[in-house]
């Protein structure tokens, strides 16, 4: 936090700042190099945005400022534009051990401060070490500070340049997950950079500062709620998505960390979800780039023996999840060859599907659940994996395509799971 | 003679008659006692029920971050769980009752004893029954963790585990009511010391190369893995 007591030291103390046109936050522990490079870019971004408006930027610190201070003018001979930081205090959470989490009371934190300010539009910029947005073209900067600000759109989405090997558990079921749900095309919907509109920050702060609970914490999930309020979203392309740093995270741990609380979240929205029907794109801007070539191939082998191996221990606990046709279809998938393996992709939608329903009815320990979903998700992987290896990385795009389009040719089965629970499935 | 027979038969018969006589009110009080406090059970596990979902107490479990008694509760709900525990408690208070109207009208001195023993065997069913949730958790964590760190044996170290807890619950209940103490203790002393040491036998002999070369396995893979493939 050395930047921010040197930020201090030069900027004169002002009054409150009563209303703020946009809030910027860089929400991250980050260092002084990168606040200091965050800043100067929000700076020139700033400028070139189309409508004059007062920004403040905020900086996360040790303690929180009781007034913003002036940070420099943005343009001398314009007193409609100018900058001014603030700092806000990092929630408690630790995010070694819990890192989305972590984030969300994040991003909590900066729209609370963001409904305090009467911001028009709240941007939060890159979380996580690997992360430094205040580096990002200009031009996709101002893509992400300005859409909220112009009130075109109530919540900005980024898309991150494709990578075929990576982001797995977005791809196999955060994305055509909450398509199919919620009838959004919303690439990341855990995404690391995002502006809302001040519609959008107070029902995404109103949950900052209360507790609720390890087991049952929540992540911010912006779109659903977009959705919900039946707000205008947009999705700007951005370039490649920061490496994050989540060394020492158990799979299974992670499972449970992210797809836990979309299953939690489908309970909250059942009567939202249940009446959506197919999909439909969401406005997208910025030059979508190509799938990155990956550095090397995939070694399917151990993720597919991890597959074999659930399917040899865990078909009991499997069968408080899944129907006995899905378990007869994946023991028939185990004795498959390593060329011949393939899982099927409505196969795959059902599990997830299968999966929900068994958080719902909480029939078995979350963490059982997310450590029994581990291996079915290594088969997915592995089988997804093989496909790219034939077909090339840049096939992913499209096999992406077809999964999310099935997870919504088999939304009927989930819907008829979830009203009707106790119905016998073959 | 058959005169003698006849008279002492008939004798016989009456004393059971008036046994049967004297402890019918005292089985008809407590068949009432069992009754009457099962229904009121009934009617409080019902209130308790209907007060508790008028305050939406499972969602402010579920919300308050203690998921673990939603999980180990019947049908997962808190509300049910503390409904069925006045039930029964109102039920195990109206066996009590029963019984004791019972021995006063047999005048046995019975219902010290049973009330007494009875009191061991409550403690005994509690104990069985976490031993039973705790072996069922036990060997459920052992074998998915077990599978997720591709551990080859995962299900027969589970089922070891549950097992072991198992033989461990049954030990102490065995010990809890009294029955063979002393066979109990040498018993399991002599089998728990048994597995312990044959475990380190099988792992500090038998099985050293095994586990050296998993452990070089899984020191090794982690850093292939992370080059290839991302999942978050």
């Amino acid at each position: 936090m050395a930047e921010t007591e040197v930020l201090q030291e030069q900027a004169p103390e002002t009054g409150p700042i009563g209303r703020a046109d946009l809030l910027v936050a860089v929400a991250a522990p980050a260092d002084s190099e990168v606040l200091a490079v965050a800043r100067e870019r929000v700076a020139e971004a700033s400028r070139l945005l189309a409508s004059p408006c007062n920004v403040v930027f905020a900086l996360p610190g040790e303690t929180r400022s009781s007034v913003p201070r002036i940070l420099d003018p943005i343009d001398a001979g314009d007193s409609m534009r100018s900058l001014q930081y603030v700092n806000y205090v990092l929630p408690g959470s630790d995010p070694a051990a819990m890192p989305w989490l972590a984030e969300s009371e994040l991003y909590r934190a900066v729209f609370s401060l963001a409904g305090e300010l009467y911001a028009r539009a709240c941007t939060v910029l890159g979380t996580g070490p690997g992360s430094n947005r205040g580096s990002m073209p200009i031009e996709k900067l101002v893509m992400l500070l300005g859409p909220g600000l112009e009130g075109n759109f109530d919540l900005v989405m980024p898309i991150y340049t494709p990578q075929a090997y990576e982001d797995l558990v977005n791809k196999s079921i955060l994305y055509p997950l909450t398509r199919a749900l919620y009838g959004n095309r919303v690439r990341h919907p855990l995404a690391n950079e995002l502006q809302v509109s001040s519609r959008l920050i107070a029902p995404l702060s109103s949950s900052a500062g209360k507790d609720l609970g390890r087991q049952q914490a929540r992540l911010l999930w912006p779109a659903t709620t977009a959705v919900a309020r039946n707000l205008r979203m947009c999705q700007v392309h951005i370039g490649p998505r920061p490496v994050q740093a989540h060394e020492g995270i158990e799979l299974s741990d992670a499972l449970a960390q992210l797809v836990g609380p979309l299953f939690v979240d489908m309970e909250d929205n059942a009567t939202l979800w249940q009446r959506v029907r197919g999909s439909h794109d969401v406005p997208a801007f910025g030059t979508a780039e190509p799938p990155l070539k990956p550095t090397e191939e995939v070694d399917v082998r151990p993720m597919l023996e991890a597959f074999q191996l659930g399917v040899r221990n865990l078909r009991e606990i499997w069968s408080l999840v899944l129907p006995p046709i899905t378990l007869l279809e994946l023991r028939k998938l185990s004795h498959a060859s390593a060329e011949e393996f393939r899982l099927p992709d409505a196969l795959w939608a059902r599990i997830i599907y299968d999966f929900a329903l068994a958080s719902r009815l909480r029939n078995i320990r979350r963490a059982h659940l997310f450590g029994a979903l581990t291996p079915l998700y290594l088969g997915w992987a592995a089988s997804y994996a093989m496909e790219i290896n034939r077909a090339g990385f840049t096939a992913s795009e499209e096999r992406l395509e077809t999964l999310a389009r099935t997870y919504e040719a088999e939304k009927p089965y989930l819907l008829s799971r979830w009203r009707w629970p106790d119905r016998f499935h073959p | 003679m058959w005169d003698q027979v006849q008279q002492a038969l008939q004798q016989s018969i009456q004393r059971v008659i008036f046994k049967v006589a004297t402890l019918l009110p005292g089985v008809l009080a407590l068949v009432l006692a069992v009754l009457l406090f099962a229904g009121i059970g009934w009617l409080l596990s019902l209130l308790v029920r209907r007060i508790l979902s008028a305050v939406q107490f499972d969602s402010k479990i579920a919300n308050s971050g203690l998921a673990d008694v939603s999980e180990w509760s019947p049908s997962n709900s808190p509300s049910s769980l503390a409904a069925r525990i006045i039930f029964w408690a109102t039920f195990l208070i109206g066996l009590f009752v029963g019984v004791a109207a019972f021995d006063a009208s047999s005048a046995s001195g019975l219902s010290a004893y049973i009330v007494g023993y009875m009191s061991k065997v409550v403690a005994a069913i509690v104990v069985l029954l976490f031993g039973v949730v705790i072996a069922r958790f036990l060997s459920r964590s052992v074998l998915i963790n077990g599978v997720n760190m591709n551990l080859q044996h995962a299900r027969l170290l589970s089922l070891g585990v549950k097992w072991l807890v198992l033989v461990f619950t049954a030990a102490m209940v065995l010990d809890h009511l009294g029955i063979a103490r002393s066979i109990v203790d040498l018993g399991f002393g002599i089998l728990f010391g048994g597995i312990v040491l044959a475990l380190a036998l099988a792992v500090g002999l038998g099985s050293r190369d095994l586990v050296s070369r998993s452990l070089e396995k899984e020191s090794q893979k982690p850093a292939h893995e992370e080059q290839a493939v991302r999942h978050f």
